[in-house]
């Protein structure tokens, strides 16, 4: 409020710092892409298999580099659970921490799932494969179950059968019943590929020699296949990432959501008032939406109108 | 009452409210434009009733989660936010006519969902068991309703000011009931400002959820790298408009360009490339 040569000058004004929003929002930007370049200087991402019972004390970066985590991570289990109608609930693994060779209290037995990860000193792991490293056992004879011999497959190896063909496992079950009902026992799914560069994907059962004897009969010539059984040995797999930038990106993706909405839902809004000789003049200013100001401004003055025609009237 | 029996419902609606619309285009009969509001708004309380028994349903099954997890269940979502977008647009605007031009895309998408897709209620994957699931499926469909509103009204302003500058346009005709072009190119433009900032927290709210769970907050998979495309086009348009000055045809064409960019993050992504948004996959 100024009072000049008998004139009485008033101003307000409200929310003057939401014309700075817009900078605000372009130099959040950038904040990201600091956060971004800190992340990949002094982080890492990396991708480890541990088997259970096993631990390990380095991973592999995703440039392929061994990165040392300066403690050791047990996995004590891994287990997978299904709904009823055989789609995956949940991966799970138990890990341990270990510094100097002894569990660390607070991370001994941690379970860590799918979007449940585990932090120590800066470092987490993320639930994200996991895989059978045990044997596989099968019996291969010609057709007539001759020349029967055993055959051990280790994990996703593949091994050469007599007749030349190759051999692997793609997936094995010990109980077949929850996805062929009628069937029984364990059960493996292989892939054949025979030297004349044709592939083939069957399953072969340990309780059910008739099924894989006909099916080595529609195939011809053989080999005629038996499975019998595997000895399980998971291993989880876990990313791993250290990333101290993260919180710079949070905080500018924090600055961006706020500088966002000043700068298109708030406005500087200004009004300015001149009292002379019992006339009063009124302006005003907005930044954003005039529109919707000229409407408030227009209020505002008839509310002044009925305020001080009702002071008059006592 | 089941949550399918009352999704056939609202399709139904939509149905009908839709070619009411028409018919208020036709003979611009007062009566049949509110007729066709009323019967949106009934089939919008529907909608939102039937996703509701849905996510019930799903805990009775002893799967419980929000009904944000499959195509299904993601389109059925977005139809339901574009008639309530409009539904907000109507109550402080009235302009009836817009809804010709909107509720074809609402209804569309309930009659692909209920014919074309798999209606079951499945269990969660692991990867989805999250509430991160809920925050960003929101806003970001939120996000993609205000862009389809605005792509409508970018279309009505394109044919008003086309009519209007070949001088064609009879004051009887079907485009003298659009609102003014002034007012289709701000309803735009606030569209956009709406549906900006979701889209801006639909990302975000994706990296965080990202790097709780993979520890990357953001690795380019296809659906990352289109949404950032969208972002992109928005923003050129907001940068168009407050820096350059561009508004009517220019704004509209990007309008409907930036729609079409998000129509392909959305469902281009899904059906025809692969990548962490895959459980989102027609099967």
């Amino acid at each position: 409020m100024t009072e000049i040569d008998g004139e009485w000058h008033f101003f307000a004004q409200k929310t003057p710092w939401c014309r700075l929003a817009v900078y605000c929002v372009h130099l959040s930007v950038i904040i990201i892409f600091i956060g971004a370049i800190i992340g990949s200087a002094f982080g890492f991402k990396g991708f480890v298999n541990i088997m259970e019972g096993e631990s390990v004390s380095s991973v592999m970066s995703r440039s392929n580099k061994m990165i040392d985590l300066g403690f050791a991570l047990r996995c004590d289990q891994f287990s997978m659970s299904r709904y009823p109608n055989g789609s995956p609930k949940e991966f799970k693994s138990i890990l341990t921490v270990l510094e100097n060779g002894k569990p660390v209290p607070d991370y001994t037995n941690a379970r860590i799932i799918v979007n449940d990860p585990l932090t120590y000193k800066g470092i987490t792991f993320y639930q994200s494969s996991y895989g059978n490293a045990g044997n596989y056992y099968f019996t291969v004879s010609d057709l007539d179950g001759k020349n029967p011999i055993s055959l051990t497959i280790a994990g996703q190896d593949s091994v050469n059968l007599p007749d030349g063909s190759s051999m692997h496992v793609t997936e094995a079950t010990k109980d077949v019943s929850e996805f062929a009902p009628g069937l029984s026992g364990p059960a493996a799914q292989v892939e054949l590929h025979a030297p004349n560069g044709k592939t083939e994907s069957f399953i072969v059962y340990a309780n059910h020699p008739e099924l894989n004897i006909q099916h080595a009969q529609q195939h011809g010539s053989g080999p005629l296949i038996h499975y019998k059984g595997a000895q399980e040995r998971m291993y989880t797999g876990l990313q791993v990432a250290k990333d101290p930038g993260v919180e710079i990106v949070w905080l500018g993706c924090l600055l961006m959501v706020i500088g966002i909405y000043a700068a298109f839902f708030m406005s500087h809004r200004r009004i300015w008032m001149r009292i002379h000789s019992g006339t009063v003049t009124i302006g005003g200013n907005a930044s954003k939406n005039q529109a919707g100001f000229q409407l408030y401004l227009d209020q505002l003055v008839s509310k002044l109108k009925t305020d001080l025609s009702g002071e008059k009237k006592p | 009452m089941t949550s399918s029996l009352l999704f056939n419902l609202t399709t139904f609606a939509y149905l009908i409210s839709m070619l009411l619309f028409f018919a208020f285009l036709a003979s611009r009969s007062k009566v049949l434009g509110t007729a066709g509001m009323l019967i949106a708004y009934g089939g919008l309380l529907a909608q939102t009733v039937a996703i509701g028994l849905r996510w019930k349903e799903s805990y009775d099954m002893g799967v419980g989660h929000a009904p944000l997890s499959n195509l299904y269940e993601s389109v059925v979502f977005f139809s339901w936010t574009i008639v309530l977008i409009y539904a907000l647009l109507d109550i402080k605007y009235k302009y009836r006519v817009i809804g010709a031009f909107v509720m074809p895309f609402a209804l569309l998408g309930m009659a692909w969902a209920q014919l074309g897709l798999n209606t079951g209620i499945e269990p969660l994957v692991p990867a989805l068991q999250s509430n991160w699931l809920l925050y960003h499926v929101i806003t970001c469909f939120l996000g993609y309703a205000a862009f389809a509103v605005a792509c409508g009204i970018s279309i009505m302003y394109l044919i008003k000011a086309g009519c209007e500058k070949s001088g064609e346009c009879s004051s009887g005709g079907i485009i003298a009931t659009f609102p003014p072009v002034k007012v289709l190119d701000d309803l735009n433009y606030r569209a956009i400002m709406v549906g900006f900032p979701l889209l801006t927290l639909g990302i975000i709210t994706g990296a965080a959820w990202a790097n709780y769970a993979w520890g990357t907050y953001w690795s380019w998979d296809p659906k990352e790298t289109w949404s950032l495309i969208v972002w992109f086009v928005y923003a050129a348009f907001l940068h168009a408009r407050i820096t350059k000055g561009w508004v009517g045809k220019r704004a509209a064409w990007l309008s409907i360009i930036g729609f079409a960019a998000t129509i392909f993050c959305y469902l281009g992504v899904n059906l025809f490339l692969s990548g962490l948004h895959s459980y989102g996959g027609g099967k």
